[in-house]
């Protein structure tokens, strides 16, 4: 069992999503850094997308009352157990009656808190994720509350590992000679692209969330007199609002929407979205689906090298 | 002979979402082929496809490869189904028309008489008129459950309030611009509220969790008060 001491800014259950039911209105919710979420189950032998703990910018202070393995993986975050110091990236033990204290996040908005074996909540239409917006799923249907008292699942005993280093989040090689503000995104059909777009920086506005990231700076141009009506929408997808200014839609985003679109963040770069900060600076880069295509199989070619390299280690 | 229906274009909206867009209408027979075609396109049973999302006059295809999306066998298995469409939906639509019991009220309807007013009729003319048509469930969106209806009687069109309200209640009936629609849960509203349904439109734990299916067709029943109290499925 695990007891809430302090919630943090906004913490969450959340695994993989729930898919296949936008045709209802229903969004995928899930982790907004779903690389993230499955690097710290990957470290315990977790199910991929099992339940874990979002946290956001500030994290929670919890007490576990019978011991167990942990990982921490997505932003740097500022990690105590029973005052000894930890680090993201590699499995550790908290012994029962231990408190765990998690602070700010550094370099990023989110990190995730797996247990081995995964949370334990009633499944809402086939998933633990919290529908923050929705007020379902997950935890009662919202961020935890000082008194919570959450379930895991029983989890296996890892074999005391020999950690020396840590795990790191995978990327693709095209993603290392980008600069950390650029977003790759497949054009829209029916967008007109300033030719300078790459050029064009905006900044990540405070009215941000899992819904979505405002962008404020530069207003797009919007072609006029184009009838429109409302069409099927999703993570990764860049609105341009009425006043030029980009919306790039997040994993609680509503599931129509009838402002134009830019295009689409690439699959490679998505879980970025997740890690963006108010104030943070981005550029969008637009990129053929052939290059979508590689980044994204270049990607999961690394994390299924890092999966094997951490099943031998023991996890 | 009816005309040979509209082909869309083929658009993919990033990577992994085949977009199949219609010359943008809020037009029922279009929207009815599109949601033949949707059931069409499920039953194809393409790999890895993990949702088929309807709107007024598009219809996207969203997959989830561990790898990457076949487009072009994706687009060999559909242009195909868009050149010859199903002519009639399959059962699966079920009996008809939906007959959604409204109680068009003051009381649950915060807007009805201003509404009235406001276009030149008595409640009783709005309510009747707007009891009317069988409307058509466009698609589902903005909210879980909450459905796009087209058929609203034109001469209802009414603006959305300048100043949303902060909470409309579960199952509010409302008006804005051409549009009608139902909201499943309490949320900030702009919409014109001429009435509600005891019906709770959504709820997380049923099988199937949405009340109404895109493509389903519907009309507003009228009901009294006391029998609204009875049916309310969302109480306060």
């Amino acid at each position: 069992m695990i007891e809430v001491l302090r919630p943090g800014l906004q913490t969450s259950v959340q695994d993989g999503g729930r898919s296949g039911l936008r045709h209802l209105g229903v969004g995928e919710a899930g982790a907004a850094d779903r690389g993230a979420l499955q690097l710290a189950n990957r470290l315990l032998g977790n199910a991929l997308d099992a339940a874990a703990l979002e946290i956001t910018l500030t994290g929670p202070t919890l007490r576990f009352t019978s011991a167990a393995w942990v990982a921490l993986a997505g932003a740097d975050i500022e990690a105590h157990c029973n005052q000894r110091a930890l680090n993201g990236g590699r499995p550790f033990r908290v012994p029962a009656g231990a408190r765990l204290t998690l602070g700010r996040c550094r370099r990023g908005a989110r990190s995730y808190l797996a247990v081995a074996g995964g949370l334990l909540v009633e499944p809402v239409m086939g998933s633990a994720s919290t529908d923050l917006g929705g007020g379902f799923g997950g935890h009662c249907g919202r961020a935890l509350r000082r008194g919570d008292r959450l379930r895991m699942q029983t989890g296996r005993a890892l074999r005391s590992p020999d950690w020396a280093g840590w795990a790191q989040r995978c990327e693709d090689p095209a993603r290392a000679t980008l600069p950390a503000e650029v977003l790759r995104f497949v054009a829209d059909a029916d967008a007109g692209l300033p030719a300078d777009l790459p050029a064009w920086s905006w900044q990540v506005d405070a009215r941000s969330g899992r819904k979505a990231l405002r962008l404020r700076g530069p207003a797009l141009p919007i072609a006029d007199g184009a009838q429109r009506v409302s069409q099927a929408v999703g993570n990764g997808d860049i609105q341009v609002l009425p006043d030029g200014e980009p919306l790039l839609l997040g994993v609680e985003a509503q599931t129509v929407g009838g402002y134009p679109l830019l295009g689409r963040i690439i699959r490679a770069d998505r879980d970025r979205l997740g890690q963006l900060r108010p104030g943070d600076p981005v550029r969008l880069l637009p990129v053929d689906l052939n290059s979508a295509d590689d980044a994204w199989q270049a990607l999961q070619a690394a994390r299924y090298r890092q999966a094997l390299a951490l099943a031998a280690r023991g996890a | 002979m009816p005309d040979p229906s509209p082909q869309p274009r083929l658009v993919w909206q990033g990577e992994d979402c085949l977009s199949l867009r219609w010359p943008a209408a809020l037009d029922a027979d279009l929207n009815q082929l599109i949601h033949r075609i949707a059931d069409a396109l499920r039953a194809l049973d393409l790999p890895d496809l993990c949702d088929v999302i309807p709107a007024y006059a598009s219809l996207a295809l969203q997959f989830a490869p561990d790898g990457v999306p076949d487009r072009c066998a994706i687009e060999a298995r559909v242009r195909p189904l868009l050149d010859a469409p199903p002519a009639t939906r399959n059962e699966w639509e079920g009996p008809g028309v939906l007959d959604v019991p409204v109680c068009y009220d003051a009381r649950t309807g915060p807007d009805l008489d201003s509404a009235a007013r406001a276009l030149g009729l008595s409640a009783a003319e709005l309510v009747a008129r707007h009891s009317a048509p069988v409307y058509q469930v466009a698609l589902l969106g903005f909210a879980p459950g909450f459905p796009y209806l087209l058929g609203l009687d034109p001469a209802l069109a009414l603006p959305r309030h300048a100043q949303p309200r902060a909470e409309v209640a579960a199952g509010s009936v409302g008006i804005a611009g051409t549009q009608t629609g139902i909201y499943p849960r309490p949320s900030p509203g702009g919409w014109q509220l001429i009435g509600r349904t005891p019906w709770a439109l959504f709820d997380p734990q049923a099988q199937p969790p949405a009340r109404l299916r895109p493509g389903q067709r519907l009309r507003f029943r009228p009901i009294g008060f006391d029998q609204f109290c009875q049916l309310n499925e969302s109480p306060e």
